[in-house]
């Protein structure tokens, strides 16, 4: 396939996938989904490798291909059916994301693409509401769904488990509904172009690999390795190692992960398909912003994982904040050792942690009718080597939108009664981490609160001399003003007139300040 | 019976000034001469003035705008007060948390056009009812209006949380600041758009708030230019006309004015050769819009400028970053792209000989022979061939391809951008293309308009007449028109009937005053349209409703709502209940009757006479027509391979497409199959 026709099928992929986003987006009922796009579609070709992927959330690069595969492996598909997944240990990341894959068959019945989706739905069971609480088993976790055929016993199944089973049904029509738009224009595109279609896949993969294989050989050949830490498990496992070293070898990239911790009690621990889309979106963020997002540059990049170790978890462990935390500090540790390599390149870490709150109740305005509520808060970027950090500003493996103060409170019996800018909490440098962020909530109604946080021990660390972004500080105002301090693992039951203050961190500086430099001599 | 005023229609572009005349006899007359940046209102003057009114009649003049626009691109705007409820001073810089770009290392955001010291809370609170929670003090309304004096400022924008619900706190601040000084341009977000999400409200009063003040002294300006008899009018962004004072208090509604201009021309050049489906194709140096249309562009409240979101309805159009400047190139994986760098106009193609030396997509025209180098312009500007033939050859031979595949595949690279974006504005959106007409004008429209409708299967294309100041066509044909929108959060269920409907009724009363009063009272329509959503959706469809304060029975439109999101979304939530979200009210008067008239065109020079060359349009060189469009007898038609050349732009008609002039504007078809 020429480079004309590479470019011109790119565009027609990418804009299948992202009409597939759009539909899902507008449709869908719970507000991780239409307001916060806590979602991502993309193409797969019959081998169940990436064609295309809208962008979304990166934290699911590199595992979805990964439920694809499970899903081919598991079930038998022909036309118009969808495998449904959300085992961490079937193809899935954790419990509240749910993966649709759905097949194009040719007339004999043999698949030619695959199109999926994946969206993180507000609750799937378990023992607290959002499902992202503490438990020592992912079976305690939520409804747990090995690839199986979508049918209406199991959208039922699904929904009776949830704590919001009228919202899982809209969702999970929305999310049958972008599938089925998918498949619809990939059928309409085969009709027109027939075998080239295939053939097109195959060669923007193999274009990506070549860009990606270009970017890898204009780096030093090396090896570098870089620590740093989870706060615990919520079980006292103290603090978590998570462990990475990259080499760097002529066009290819190995990344081991061997010598993180071994698997713990609580739910910071992740299946490997997490490891694997956090490594792959370092490297594609790496790469220039041209090189087209799909399986092809995920073949010049190796991922070693242990099993058992907390990286790479087998079942039952739990899995749940896995995914936003433990995803957010691999990320941090492939950079490091990359700053290593590249020290004018890599800025210093991002907030690294997504600062997850999950409240769930009864609504005392709608007849105490149940709710479940789940948001990520954002927190500063890294400075880097000639640029101050963002403000306020999700990093790394997510990009959420914040829920409107406006949206929140007709949705929820909360009141947001601060909602700023931390200001210095950004890493002191020749350039500033950015600001985290401080939300303040009132409670108008009786709630669980669930409070998963990371970097408020330590704050994420500077670079080249920049002073680490400010730990992260949380704490509850009981209604009688008993003030509690709050850690970075919190299930609390609260009462009307409660209030909760969650500070974010801080991104890291980069460079030595300033005014701290030697005197002009 | 009153005599009809001369009408006239300016664009102000970055390059040109285009006016267009119409006096009452039906006349017409064009006018293109350079902009006057420093001052945009010179060349308006100077334009209008250049073409003949007819004597002692009244003028009136609508304009196209770019003065806010430029005023934020460059921000150059005034310095804003941003003034909230205490506890959301950081609103603007918290944004909705997320990052413009998936993969960067670096974190950009764009800053918002407020100084952080100049954000100021004022202790008062709302619930999501409008309910009062903590009430606004007078004390408090004098300490802040003392604090915010200090500071200095040119403009004040009041955004209060849940206002949209209770407009009272907010208005009183707004009343205290325009009582204390005259001189501020004061704006409360309730007054441009009372719907819900704090942000988005806010970032739209904070863009009208800084270009208030810079408008206000231009719309001042252009008045003095103009006599006491001139009435002046500015294009608003959803393709509505406003009058000067309207558009002094509101500036937001014209930050999209020029582009708005160029969909409602092609809309209604269209409706003479009776098309109401349109996709808009408005193809320039170093971007592309398209828009899509069912007899009324389609708009949306979901606009930005940059990266600010933008809450008023504004027509849709998607922009793209490929023009006929985009410069082509081979990425690092050997595929060949086009854009979004573009050589722009200086130095411009290396066809235009001003030191060019990277391949773009007019240098690709020019290699194939569709852009014929002596009739660029007029024949006023010779295309450098060879240049053309220069830097494309150097890309070919990169590519390992010859020259003609590779200058093809240039082409076919844009175009599969260009088809990109006309799925996002029709498939995205729920419409198949194949049942609309592609309108093309700018620059370069006509060279690609025949090659995107073969590539998306679209079988009429449309090149109207005008195509390079259509923008100005589009203000003469606008019609006066205001919106309001109103959250007005319920089910819908409960809304059709008791007292509910009384309430709406009231607030619907309410605002259909205020639209005829600042209409000017007279004959305006007023039509309401309700957005619904499934309860618990985020996103709304809007449909028109009978709904009225003065209408006693309301019909009910569920059904109406469940078929267009089984349209949109391949399903329907049976049973499941239906919300009704905003309001929306639009008072409209029609723009005068238009009737085609022969033109006093100062556009189209000298024709030259026709003749056949070896074109290469796509399937490789073949003998081509080449014809001057003003040879174009109405009623003429021109069989493909063909190219049609005027003063602005050039149209290929593709082998297997025909060309026919009907009422001025060229139509072309796809040939039945023989």
């Amino acid at each position: 396939m020429n480079a004309i026709e590479l470019e011109v099928f790119r565009h027609l992929f990418a804009s299948i996938a992202e009409e597939m986003g759009v539909v899902l987006m507008r449709s869908s009922f719970s507000p991780n989904i239409k307001e916060r796009r806590d979602f991502s579609c993309a193409l797969f070709d019959a081998d169940g490798e990436m064609v295309a992927q809208a962008a979304h959330i990166p934290v699911h690069l590199g595992s979805t291909p990964m439920s694809v595969d499970a899903a081919r492996e598991a079930v038998p598909m022909s036309d118009g059916d969808h495998v449904v997944l959300n085992d961490p240990y079937a193809g899935g990341t954790h419990l509240p994301d749910i993966t649709f894959v759905s097949p194009l068959c040719d007339d004999e019945g043999q698949v030619l693409f695959y199109v999926a989706n994946r969206a993180h739905h507000a609750d799937v069971g378990g023992g607290t509401p959002g499902s992202l609480g503490l438990s020592k088993s992912v079976d305690d976790e939520g409804i747990r769904i090995e690839p199986t055929l979508w049918s209406d016993e199991l959208e039922e199944r699904i929904a009776s488990a949830s704590r919001t089973p009228e919202e899982r049904r809209g969702d999970l029509k929305a999310q049958v509904a972008a599938n089925r738009r998918g498949i619809a224009r990939l059928a309409e595109e085969l009709d027109r172009r027939g075998e080239k279609l295939l053939e097109a896949a195959r060669s923007l993969q193999d274009h990506s690999q070549r860009f990606m294989a270009a970017t890898l050989d204009e780096m030093a050949d090396g090896s570098w390795e870089f620590e740093d830490i989870l706060e615990g498990d919520g079980f006292g496992s103290g603090q978590i190692s998570i462990r990475a070293e990259v080499t760097i070898d002529g066009d290819r990239a190995t990344v081991d992960f061997s010598k993180s911790a071994d698997e713990v009690v609580g739910p910071f621990n992740v299946p490997r398909a997490v490891t694997l889309s956090a490594t792959l979106y370092v490297f594609r963020c790496l790469a220039s912003a041209d090189l087209p997002t799909n399986g092809g540059y995920m073949r010049c990049i190796d991922v070693i994982t242990r099993s058992g170790s907390v990286v790479d978890a087998r079942y039952p462990a739990p899995v749940a904040l896995g995914n936003v935390e433990t995803s957010q500090r691999i990320t941090d540790v492939v950079l490091g050792a990359l700053a290593k390599a590249l020290p004018h390149r890599i800025p210093a870490a991002s907030a690294g942690t997504m600062n997850n709150l999950a409240i769930g109740g009864g609504d005392t305005r709608r007849k105490g009718q149940p709710f479940a509520y789940y948001e990520t808060i954002a927190g500063g970027s890294g400075a880097g080597p000639d640029y101050h950090g963002a403000s306020a500003v999700h990093t790394h493996m997510t990009n959420t939108l914040n829920t409107p103060v406006e949206a929140l409170e007709h949705a929820y019996p909360l009141r947001i009664e601060r909602y700023a800018l931390r200001r210095k909490s950004g890493g002191a440098g020749t350039y500033r981490g950015g600001d985290g962020v401080i939300r303040t909530y009132r409670f108008l109604a009786p709630a669980t609160v669930t409070l998963m946080t990371e970097r408020r021990i330590r704050g994420p660390y500077g670079l080249a001399g920049g002073e680490d972004g400010k730990a992260g500080e949380d704490r509850l105002t009981r209604a009688d003003g008993e003030i509690v301090e709050l850690g970075s693992r919190e299930v609390i039951d609260v009462e009307i007139d409660d209030r909760l203050v969650v500070e974010t961190p801080g991104g890291g500086g980069f460079g030595i300040k300033k005014s701290d430099e030697g005197r002009p001599g | 019976m009153t005599r009809q005023p001369t009408r006239f229609g300016v664009d102000t572009g970055g390059t040109f000034t285009d006016v267009i005349c119409r006096i009452p006899s039906g006349e017409l007359a064009v006018h293109k001469l350079l902009s006057t940046p420093a001052d945009p209102s010179k060349a308006i003057g100077d334009g209008v003035g250049a073409l003949k009114s007819d004597g002692e009649g009244r003028r009136e003049v609508i304009h196209g705008t770019t003065v806010a626009t430029n005023a934020l691109l460059e921000r150059r705007g005034a310095k804003i007060a941003f003034v909230t409820t205490k506890g959301f001073e950081d609103l603007l810089w918290l944004r909705r948390q997320t990052r413009p770009e998936l993969y960067a290392l670096q974190v950009e955001v764009e800053p918002p056009l407020v100084e952080q010291s100049m954000s100021f809370g004022v202790a008062e609170r709302l619930d999501e009812r409008g309910g009062v929670v903590e009430e606004l003090t007078d004390r408090a309304i004098a300490q802040i209006v003392d604090e915010v004096d200090a500071a200095e400022p040119e403009a004040v924008v009041v955004c209060l949380l849940h206002a949209y619900a209770n407009e009272a706190h907010e208005q009183r601040l707004v009343d205290a600041f325009r009582r204390h000084r005259e001189d501020w341009h004061v704006t409360g977000a309730c007054e441009i758009t009372a719907t819900f999400r704090e942000y988005e409200r806010a970032s739209t009063a904070t863009i009208n708030g800084y270009v208030g003040p810079v408008m206000g002294r231009y719309l001042a300006k252009l008045q003095r230019r103009l006599t006491e008899l001139d009435r002046l009018e500015v294009l608003q962004s959803h393709g509505g006309r406003a009058d000067v004072e309207q558009a002094g208090r509101l500036p937001v509604q014209t930050v999209l004015s020029g582009p708005a201009g160029g969909v409602v021309g092609a809309v209604e050049a269209a409706k003479e050769v009776g098309v109401e489906q349109v996709i808009s194709f408005d193809m320039g140096g170093t971007s592309t819009d398209v828009s899509l249309a069912n007899g009324e562009p389609t708009l949306t409240e979901e606009g930005a400028i940059g990266s600010l979101p933008l809450q008023v309805p504004v027509i849709d159009i998607y922009t793209v970053g490929a023009g006929g400047g985009s410069i082509a190139w081979i990425d690092a994986g050997g595929a060949l792209r086009v854009g979004p760098r573009s050589a722009g106009a200086d130095p411009g193609p290396a066809a235009y000989g001003n030191g060019g030396n990277l391949p773009t997509v007019t240098d690709a025209h020019v290699v194939l022979g569709s852009l014929r180098p002596d009739r660029f312009l007029g024949g006023g500007m010779e295309l450098d061939v060879e240049a053309a033939q220069r830097v494309v050859g150097e890309l070919a031979e990169e590519l390992g391809e010859d020259m003609a595949s590779t200058a093809r595949g240039i082409l076919e690279v844009a175009d599969a951008a260009m088809a990109r974006a006309i799925k996002v504005i029709s498939l995205e959106r729920g419409h198949d293309p194949r049942n609309y007409s592609l309108v093309a004008f700018g620059g370069a429209g006509g060279l690609h308009a025949c090659r995107l409708a073969k590539v998306l299967e679209m079988d009429r294309v449309m090149v109207p007449r005008f195509p390079g100041l259509l923008s100005a066509v589009g203000m003469l044909r606008a019609d006066a028109k205001r919106l309001y929108s109103q959250t007005a959060l319920q089910p819908l269920e409960g809304a059709l009937k008791g007292a509910e409907q009384e309430n709406l009724k009231s607030l619907m009363a309410q605002f259909e005053n205020r639209a005829k009063s600042e209409m000017g009272g007279g004959d305006c329509s007023l039509s309401w349209t309700a957005s619904l959503r499934y309860e618990g959706q985020s996103f709304a469809i809007a449909l028109e409703v009978d709904w009225a304060a003065g209408v006693e029975v309301w019909s009910d439109p569920t059904e109406r709502f469940e078929e267009e999101h089984q349209r949109l979304y391949g399903y329907r939530a049976k049973g499941r209940p239906v919300e009704l979200v905003d309001l929306r009210l639009e008072a409209r008067r029609s723009a005068p009757g238009w009737t085609a008239q022969p033109v006093d065109d100062d556009e189209e020079g000298q024709a030259a006479p026709a003749q056949t060359v070896e074109v290469d349009l796509g399937d490789g060189p073949a003998p081509t027509e080449i014809i001057e469009r003003t040879q174009l007898a109405i009623g003429d038609v021109v069989d493909g391979p063909a190219v049609i050349t005027e003063y602005s732009g050039t149209t290929l008609v593709l082998a297997g497409w025909s060309a026919e002039n009907q009422s001025g504007h060229l139509v072309l078809r796809r040939r039945r199959e023989q």
